[in-house]
């Protein structure tokens, strides 16, 4: 009786250890959904401030802008680690895991062209700065176009 | 009429490259991959599969035979050398606006790129979209071709912008809805569709944007929306190829036209 009471009780135990397993895997891939959703919005909400200050001209506020570019590069080195196998999303295209080498080539175009403005306007060299934005610009606007589908 | 309006003033290569990006020729007729302008990219859409052209030199493959009126009379009346239709696949719809002078210039621009070597299969369309004198009939209905009329009421600037969205920037061709046969519906021109390739994704409006014009010069040139999220999907080459290379004021042009027109969305 007791045995079968352990036995009982050994396999709800072994149940609930799964299903948090389960869930707990579940709740990471979410999680790793999330996190490059917030990553991306943080890319963009630096380059929108990056924008808003080339846009008004003058003399370009270039610590604001290293500041921000400092941040689209750190950002950048985590992109590949947060689209690990299986971590489909509505807007992810099969292509990320499909050609992961393209993909990883992508972040690295990034962290490249914003380690490039991060560094002119460090060395006050930004120009009018529209180059070097329009240079990371296009890499997010290419890695979108091969890899994200287009909002529907 | 071509000839005499070709021959005004000596063809400039320079100017020519210009005119290319003005006019994206490179988002269709370069495939994925592929060599500069050679063709074969293949446009998926409801009546079949088009293949796109290899408008390179190469006298064989190529347009390198054509002289610069084939180029006008292709672009400005969506006819062949040899006489035939072209399917409004290749967007002389909006074409025909362009200046001759302009298709002129883009043909010396062309005949200095490298010539390519590369025989692109016909079209696979079904029937009865296979029957290209079909093409003559839907001219009928949804072609009016002709140069495009400045607006005396509007300024230079304007005017240029109208020209550069309604000719050779074919703007149209994505942003405008279609009817059934694939006709543009002019009286929404611009207020977004569905896409007429590939995925057939949605097309956003141009009209009642609540931009400034520096938004729409920043997005032309950096591929970047005012609030920091970047063009993806066709409109990534877009920038990148054509409205990066335009001068400032040109873009500033388009942007001054886009923000005159009335607010219109399709949805």
């Amino acid at each position: 009786m007791r045995s079968i009471v352990n036995r009982r009780a050994g396999f709800v135990a072994a149940c609930t250890a799964l299903a948090l397993a389960v869930g707990a895997a579940g709740a990471l891939a979410q999680d790793v959904v999330q996190q490059r959703k917030d990553l991306m919005k943080s890319n963009g909400a630096a380059m929108r401030a990056i924008g808003d200050v080339v846009k008004a001209g003058g003399t370009l506020d270039a610590a604001a802008i290293a500041d921000k570019a400092a941040v689209v590069r750190h950002n950048a080195t985590k992109i590949v680690a947060l689209f690990p196998a299986g971590s489909t999303s509505e807007r992810a295209l099969p292509a990320i895991w499909e050609k992961p080498d393209e993909f990883k080539d992508w972040a690295m175009k990034l962290e490249t062209a914003a380690a490039a403005l991060e560094q002119a306007a460090k060395d006050n060299k930004l120009g009018d700065g529209k180059a070097l934005v329009g240079a990371v610009g296009a890499t997010c606007g290419g890695c979108h176009k091969a890899f994200q589908k287009p909002a529907s | 009429m071509f000839a005499s309006t070709a021959a005004v003033a000596a063809p400039d290569p320079a100017r020519g490259e210009y005119v290319f990006h003005m006019s994206g020729c490179a988002s269709c007729h370069t495939a994925e991959g592929g060599a500069f302008l050679a063709g074969g990219r293949r446009l998926t859409t409801p009546f079949g599969d088009f293949l796109v052209p290899n408008i390179t030199p190469d006298p064989d493959t190529g347009i390198g035979g054509w002289s610069a009126a084939d180029l006008v009379r292709a672009m400005a009346e969506g006819v062949s050398p040899s006489g035939g239709h072209y399917y409004p696949s290749f967007p002389y719809t909006s074409y025909t606006r362009m200046r001759h002078e302009d298709i002129a210039d883009l043909k010396a621009y062309l005949d200095t790129v490298p010539a390519v070597r590369n025989d692109v299969g016909p079209h696979e369309l079904g029937f009865p979209f296979s029957v290209r004198l079909g093409n003559f009939f839907w001219k009928l209905l949804f072609f009016s071709p002709g140069p495009f009329v400045a607006d005396p009421a509007r300024d230079a600037e304007w005017n240029r912008g109208a020209y550069l969205v309604n000719g050779p920037g074919h703007c149209g061709e994505c942003h405008t809805p279609r009817n059934i046969l694939g006709g543009l519906d002019h009286d929404r021109a611009l207020a977004g569709a569905t896409l007429p390739e590939g995925d057939g994704g949605k097309v956003p409006s141009l009209r009642g944007l609540d931009w400034s014009v520096e938004d729409f010069v920043w997005a032309f040139e950096t591929g970047l929306l005012p609030d920091g999220d970047a063009l993806g999907s066709s409109m990534a080459d877009v920038i990148t190829e054509n409205t990066s290379k335009l001068t400032d004021a040109d873009r500033r042009a388009i942007a001054v036209y886009l923000k005159s027109l009335s607010a219109l969305s399709t949805d």
